[in-house]
């Protein structure tokens, strides 16, 4: 189910609120619990045997970790194996099997060709075993547990942040889970946060899709169409992906949660490092603290910490997607993070208060590396991303302004220009408008418009449902 | 430094939360009251549909579009709200209205329309003539000719591939003949397609879509050739056009607020109207003020309103059988009064024009009572794909696609026009074609080679899986299918292509 369809807005999420609030505190672990399968059933009703084997699978696991003794280290590499296998099935299975038979047919030896397995990629699979697997390994390192199954089925189920994070790790709901607590400060923040999200996703990242696929779509596009679809694209996924991270964390904060924040203004960070620190918290700090860190960090000497930032990075781009395209931007990123790693550690004269002009001039450098690679992540293909990388530069001409005003109208104008200033200046933006009061009134305009607004646009997943 | 996160505003607000419950509880709440007692909405009449909810919808993810379909028709969004906030937005932006309003549009949408009983009849579809009446004065005043083609439900002519053995609704078939001797009557040159496509259809010849009511392209040629002997034989076309330089278009993409109730809404009578946008719109002084249509270069010998898409070919054939070139306008799915309107408005009477104007009516947009009738109903399809009279289907060796990316399992198209080409290790006649599509409630058009069957694209927004059955003329090892999107950019997942042997 999307949040930004009818059927949540209107059936699920009212329905649901009204049973949640009026359930007993002890109680409510069970409804959430239906209640996120009956949200991811809707989708595929036989997909949730998948969600309950994950579930069953690191339950057991962390059962088996607490009571190991000194067979812990075999329960967590079983459990840890066995979550990854379902994963890797489900997810590369296929990008697998179309490798190898490419492979095989770059060496002339067709004979060596398998049929490829055609699995259906179940939504938010990526997600929800990523958290499993943190819990396991947090029970193996003795900073959780959970005894109870609907505890922890509830925990992976949980539906605000089920198909596309932000990804939460058992500590941040521990205390909650068991007996949620709902005040109405929490009611009302999260109601803000929510509608925020959705005017997010709505207004800004669906209005300047359109004009990004029709950029991506183009064989050789020219550079203003290929700046103009970057640009957008730049925006679509940012407003996108932080829109439903604020939607989840608004709905989590109505059943009484606290989700981790995914996003602190990425685009405006100044240095490849910082970007991590910015972009998808929840899962960047994941590869840090269950690869990263266990192969060693940065404690193994230079030489070692640059493989690990590009083995981990190049993980992290496989985890987007089965697809060479996000080998090849994880790849780069951790190409990135090597240059800036030796930049920093070469420096002879540090910079301790740049100026602003400095401090423009990294922002955007990093800007434009960011956008270098979302051309990757957003092609099918390789080759695709080249053409696009080429008219970027200029290389299949510069005459595509006729083009460019075809595609753009006023409202796309407006919207660019208000996701641009909200890149740049963010919270403050909010604080242009003195009066609370005001400032929710417009906000609760902008989310009535919004949920209007789904009506014409028609089906318009989030992006990271992919993954 | 600044974060992401929007900070608890302090204290006050608790109206926010309020007006938040309030809206997405009052939706559902007045939907399920709207639809459970028929209580009609300002505008629409009240339409039930069995929500038919099963246990395989939840296995086949087809539960929440059930649900969604259910209450669409009907919804306070899409009818009350949903009325305002596309003329708000007209009048903040001057963008066009992108809600869709009801499920379906009709040519005369009223206000306080509950039911349709056999005495009210009449009445309405005089009142329908009167205005068919009033375009074809306008548009004689600007020398054009104006012919009205109606074109029959499919289960008007072939009742038998919509309702197969199931029980069917009772028939109106007075209904299309007494509006023909209406619009004859006040001396407007119709065309009732009814009786040519009862004969191809009895002789063995399919004019509609294998899957749904739409024709195909032999209907298309039908209705054409039945249109063209009627314009030879009222107007002049001897000397049309060949000396101008014409130009086809294909489709027009014109920017209408299409299926916006706002759009049907301003045909009503002034004084109904709530409000200024409306108000201004009346029945016998439509000037609407909507940007340029773009018609091709509006040099063409005649005139094409159609209310389906272009796509399937009546206009191209109707300019083969008429050896001159038409302009054709085209109004998917919301009948083109719209489109006719604005055409009227940007033509003064004193401009050169076409010759002649054809209006394409179909059935089913006549009156909402009648227009049902068939159309909830999946299509039978023909008796050769039941499995007893074929082998059993086997899949396809190798399938190369044209304007589509592959990525893995999933193609995205890149251009409107894709195709595909798939082998097969023996001669197969008959095939099917299986997937996913990602759409946009649009529809496209499959074609295949060698094919008497011909089916629409449904893009739809549930992904549901889809399947298009051909039959081949004759056996052959490799197939070509053409596959028409309204634009590029759709991703079709899980395709499978299967063919298989008839038994003698």
């Amino acid at each position: 189910m999307l949040f930004t369809s009818y059927s949540f807005l209107f059936l699920f999420l009212p329905f649901f609120f009204i049973c949640y609030l009026g359930t007993p505190r002890q109680w409510r672990v069970y409804l959430l619990l239906f209640g996120s399968y009956l949200f991811y059933g809707f989708w595929r009703f036989d997909y949730c045997l998948l969600l309950f084997t994950v579930t069953l699978l690191g339950y057991l696991g962390g059962l088996w970790i607490h009571s190991g003794g000194g067979r812990r280290r075999t329960a967590l590499i079983t459990s840890v194996t066995l979550l990854i296998s379902l994963l890797g099935w489900f997810k590369y299975a296929g990008f697998f099997g179309e490798s190898w038979n490419g492979l095989a047919s770059w060496f002339g030896m067709p004979g060596l060709q398998i049929q490829a397995p055609e699995v259906l990629l179940p939504i938010g699979i990526s997600f929800f075993t990523f958290q499993t697997l943190s819990y396991v390994v947090d029970v193996y390192r003795g900073r959780e547990y959970c005894r109870s199954f609907f505890d922890f089925a509830a925990y992976v189920a949980l539906f605000p942040q089920l198909v596309a994070g932000p990804i939460v790790r058992y500590g941040d709901v521990s205390g909650e889970i068991h007996k949620p607590v709902v005040s109405f400060d929490d009611l009302r923040e999260g109601i803000s946060r929510f509608m925020l999200g959705f005017c997010k996703k709505v207004w800004i990242a669906n209005n300047v899709a359109p004009v990004a696929d029709w950029a991506f779509a183009q064989s050789d596009p020219a550079m203003s169409v290929a700046w103009l679809g970057l640009v957008c694209y730049t925006l679509q996924i940012y407003f996108d992906f932080s829109g439903y991270s604020d939607m989840a964390i608004g709905i989590g904060m109505m059943l009484g949660f606290r989700f981790p924040e995914n996003f602190r203004n990425p685009y405006r960070s100044t240095s490849i490092t910082e970007f991590w620190q910015r972009w998808h918290m929840t899962m960047s700090s994941f590869f840090r603290d269950y690869l990263y860190i266990p192969l060693g960090g940065n404690r193994g000497g230079r030489l070692r910490t640059l493989c690990n930032l590009v083995l981990t990075m190049l993980l992290a781009g496989l985890w987007h997607g089965a697809g060479w395209t996000f080998v090849a931007w994880g790849g780069l990123h951790g190409l990135l993070l090597v240059i800036h790693r030796l930049w920093q550690k070469s420096r002879h004269v540090s910079v301790q208060n740049p100026g602003l002009l400095i401090r423009s001039g990294a922002t955007l450098l990093t800007l434009l590396s960011v956008m270098a690679g979302w051309v990757l992540f957003r092609s099918d293909t390789l080759e695709a991303s080249w053409n696009m990388y080429r008219g970027l530069a200029g290389l299949n001409g510069f005459n595509g302004l006729s083009l460019f005003f075809a595609r753009v109208d006023a409202v796309f104008l407006i919207v660019l220009t208000i996701g641009i200033l909200a890149v740049v200046f963010e919270g403050r933006m909010i604080r242009w408008i003195p009066s609370t009061s005001i400032r929710r009134l417009l906000l609760l305009a902008a989310f009535v418009s919004a949920v209007h607004e789904i009506g014409g646009q028609g089906y318009n997943p989030f992006l990271y449902f992919q993954f | 430094m600044s974060s992401d996160r929007t900070q608890p505003e302090a204290g006050g607000g608790n109206w926010l939360v309020y007006a938040f419950f309030a809206f997405v509880l009052s939706i559902p709440v007045g939907d399920l009251i709207f639809t459970e007692t028929g209580t009609a909405l300002p505008g629409r009449r009240f339409n039930p549909t069995a929500l038919g909810l099963e246990w395989s919808d939840l296995g086949l993810g087809t539960a929440g579009s059930k649900l969604e379909s259910y209450f669409e028709g009907r919804s306070l969004v899409y009818h009350l709200t949903g009325a305002l906030y596309n003329e708000w937005i007209y009048q903040l932006t001057g963008r066009l209205p992108g809600l869709v309003v009801g499920k379906d549009n009709w040519l005369f949408l009223r206000s306080n329309v509950t039911e349709i009983s056999p005495g009210e009849r009449d009445d309405r579809l005089q009142e329908n003539v009167l205005f068919i009446r009033e375009v074809e004065k306008r548009m004689a005043s600007r020398g054009i000719k104006l012919f009205v083609v109606l074109t029959p439900n499919r289960s008007r002519v072939s009742p038998e591939r919509v309702y197969g053995e199931r029980p069917a609704p009772p028939v109106r078939e007075a209904f299309l003949p007494s509006f023909e001797r209406l619009l004859t009557s006040e001396g407007i040159r119709v065309a009732n397609l009814s009786q040519a496509f009862r004969q191809e259809i009895s002789a063995g010849r399919e004019v509609f879509f294998s899957e749904d009511h739409h024709w195909n392209h032999h209907g298309s040629e039908v209705a054409a050739i039945e249109v063209v002997s009627m314009l030879r034989r009222e107007c002049n076309l001897d000397d049309a056009a060949r000396a101008r330089n014409f130009s086809l278009k294909e489709e027009s993409v014109a920017g209408s607020p299409r299926r916006s109730l706002v759009t049907l809404l301003k045909f009503r009578k002034e004084g109904a109207l709530e409000s200024r946008f409306l108000r201004e719109q009346r029945v016998v002084e439509f000037t609407p003020s909507w940007e340029t249509l773009d018609r091709g270069d509006g040099t063409g010998a005649g005139i094409v309103f159609e209310s389906s898409f272009g796509k399937y070919g009546f206009p191209q054939y109707l300019e083969m059988n008429l050896d001159a070139k038409l302009d054709s306008i085209v109004e998917p799915g919301n009948g083109s009064v719209f489109a006719i309107s604005r055409f009227l408005a940007e033509t003064p009477p004193e401009k050169e024009s076409y010759r002649f104007a054809v209006w394409e009516i179909p059935e089913y947009h006549l009156l909402e009572g009648l227009a049902n009738q068939g159309l909830g109903f999946p299509i039978v399809l023909p008796d050769p794909f039941r499995p007893e009279d074929q082998e059993p289907l086997f899949p396809a060796l190798n399938i190369r696609v044209s304007g589509m990316s592959v990525k893995g399992r999933r193609y995205e198209t890149r251009t409107p026009d894709t195709g595909m080409e798939v082998a097969f290790d023996q001669p197969v006649d008959r095939l099917r074609l299986r997937c996913r599509i990602q759409g946009n409630g649009k529809r496209g058009q499959i074609l295949c080679e060698g094919s008497v069957d011909s089916g629409q694209l449904l893009l739809t927004k549930t992904e549901n899986s889809v399947s298009y059955d051909f039959r081949l003329t004759e056996a052959t090892e490799e197939v070509r299918f053409s596959l028409v999107f309204p634009e590029p950019g759709y991703r079709i997942l899980d395709l499978t292509v299967e063919g298989g042997v008839s038994l003698p």
